[in-house]
This record gives C-alpha cells, structure tokens and sequence, in this order.
C-alpha cells in the first residue's frame, strides 16, 4: 500500500491521541523556551489576581507539545513516532497550523487529544510525489468541554523505491 | 503587564510592536523538552551536516509561540488571542536571529474583534512564515 493509500484510508476516523495532566512547571519550561516571561504563565499572585484567577499556559502551548504518557521517543533519531501516523519509513515535514482558542488552558486542567485526518492529497515535489496530510486535533478539559483546535498540514517525504525494496 | 490595549485604541494599519529571538542550540533543547520532540534535527550537528545541512534547525511550531507572545505582549493581560494561522516556509537554523512583526487589518465591533497580518523574517529579511494571520479580542473602553 503506498503512504497516500494508507492516509486516505485513515480520513474521518476519530481516535483519542493523548491525555494528561498540565501543571504550572510544564507551563514555566515551555515559556522559558519561547523566552515569554508574562507573569500569567510565572507568578501565582498576580495570575490569581487576573481574570483568570490563577496560572494560565501560553495561548498556543496545548498545541505545540505531546504529554507522551508512554515516553514514546525513537533512539534512532529523538523522534516521537506518533506524529508518523503508523507510518514508519517516511520523513513527515510539518507544513502549517491553524489555532483556534476557545478557552485558556489553565495548571492542573485535565486534557484530553482527539485526533482525526480530515484530508489527504499528494503533490508533485521537485524530487516526486509529495503526500500532504490535514489534521484535526481538538482539545478538552476535565469537564469535557472542547477547548481548542489544531488544523495542523504536515507533509510526509515517502522513502525512494530503491529504499523501500529493502526487507 | 499592567498596560491594557482596548479596542478603541486601535485603527487599521497599525503596526504590532515587534519581537525579536536569537536561535540557539539551548533554546532548542529547552523547546524539545517542553514539547516531548527530541528529535535530532534540532541539536545534533553532525547528523544534519550527513544529510547536507549546515546547522541543526528549529521546529517551526516555535514560531506560533513567538508570534502568540508579540499579540500578548501588544495587548496586555485583557486581550485575548483566539485564532492564529501559520505556514513554514524556510528552515531557521542555529545562530539565526528572526523578528516577528505585523499589522492591524480589520476591526469588528460587536465581540471587539481585531483581525491582524503577522510574519516571521530572518536576519537576512527573509520570511521564514510569510504570511499568518491572527484574530484577538479586546476589552472596549464602553
């Protein structure tokens, strides 16, 4: 089956990604990467004294991380081999995202991923075929309420034929 | 943190103030952490001189972050960012420094929504994320 066939047969099937727990030092490591030093995100106080009424993540961190709860990490090259959506010898290139917030991801929140494929084309790259692959990741919290979006293209280098004749 | 930007303080055209961030290998090991992406191509040398690039290279979701933080930084602690759009175009690599900028394009009262072009360039003036978008909301001063 090709990388083409084996997305376009993933289209409109729904499937629970992730979940896990954010906590207000998931949400000071992912600032301090960014360098975004709001106190939201670092001072209990003044966050308390917000309209939010404590700790807050960045807008856009649910989207950006995994919680990984099987420390899934690939000792061949770092990577996390969910993102290859069953796939394996394939290079997946992310392409775009497209968030939508519908409500802050706040520490302690409880969050559950679904993921589904919403579309699949391919295109002709310089060197081949290109499969390109829509994503559509929605965010809930512990009171099932539907917190975010992530459209998210990413675009999957499938292997050369010499490569994929190998056993 | 104190400052508010309220609705009507905003006009068409207005330019976001800018953000500016210097790539480096830490930053990038700080973001691998964060996000549970170790994957190589952000901090190993060697393995990315075999596949024939210069430096190792960021992930480009951390784009969207930089990009969240210039909208927050421009509104305050009332504002909020609801929509953010982002296409990666070029590869950002160790030692590159790229800013974040953007306009105002339209405004919308009723939710007080303001809509905003935004792009990421590198130190050479390329647009690394040419052309995002955003929506935000903020507080009127009714």
């Amino acid at each position: 089956m090709s990388v083409f066939e084996h997305v376009r047969g993933l289209m409109g099937k729904e499937e629970v990604l992730q979940t896990g727990i954010v906590d207000s030092s998931m949400i000071r490591r992912f600032a301090r990467a960014v360098g975004d030093f709001n106190p939201l995100y670092w001072e209990e106080e003044f966050a308390a004294g917000s309209r939010y009424r404590g700790v807050i993540a960045p807008p856009t961190m649910i989207f950006e991380m995994n919680f990984n709860e099987k420390g899934d990490v690939s000792e061949e090259d770092g990577s996390y081999p969910e993102i290859k959506l069953g796939l394996h010898r394939v290079e997946v290139i992310r392409g775009g995202n497209e968030y939508e917030i519908l409500q802050p991801v706040r520490a302690g929140d409880r969050i559950t991923v679904t993921r589904k494929v919403v579309d699949a084309y391919e295109k002709e790259g310089k060197r081949g075929k290109l499969v390109f692959v829509v994503l559509e990741m929605k965010y809930f919290n512990q009171d099932k309420v539907h917190i975010g979006t992530n459209r998210e293209t990413l675009i999957l280098v499938q292997p050369s034929s010499a490569e994929e004749k190998k056993p | 943190m104190t400052r508010t930007l309220h609705f009507e303080d905003v006009q068409i055209g207005d330019a976001i103030p800018e953000l500016r961030k210097a790539m480096s290998i830490v930053r990038n090991v700080m973001y691998a952490a964060a996000t549970w992406d170790f994957h190589r191509i952000h901090y190993d040398t060697e393995l990315v001189q075999s596949r024939g690039f210069p430096k190792p290279f960021a992930d480009g979701q951390i784009f969207g972050a930089f990009l969240a933080q210039m909208a927050t930084n421009w509104m305050g602690a009332e504002g909020s960012l609801k929509k953010l759009k982002l296409s990666y175009r070029a590869m950002v690599f160790l030692g590159d420094v790229v800013t974040c900028r953007g306009r105002v394009t339209k405004k919308e009262s009723g939710e007080n929504l303001v809509f905003c072009e935004l792009w990421v360039e590198n130190q050479k003036g390329e647009k690394i994320v040419p052309d995002a978008t955003a929506v935000v909301s903020l507080p009127s001063r009714k």
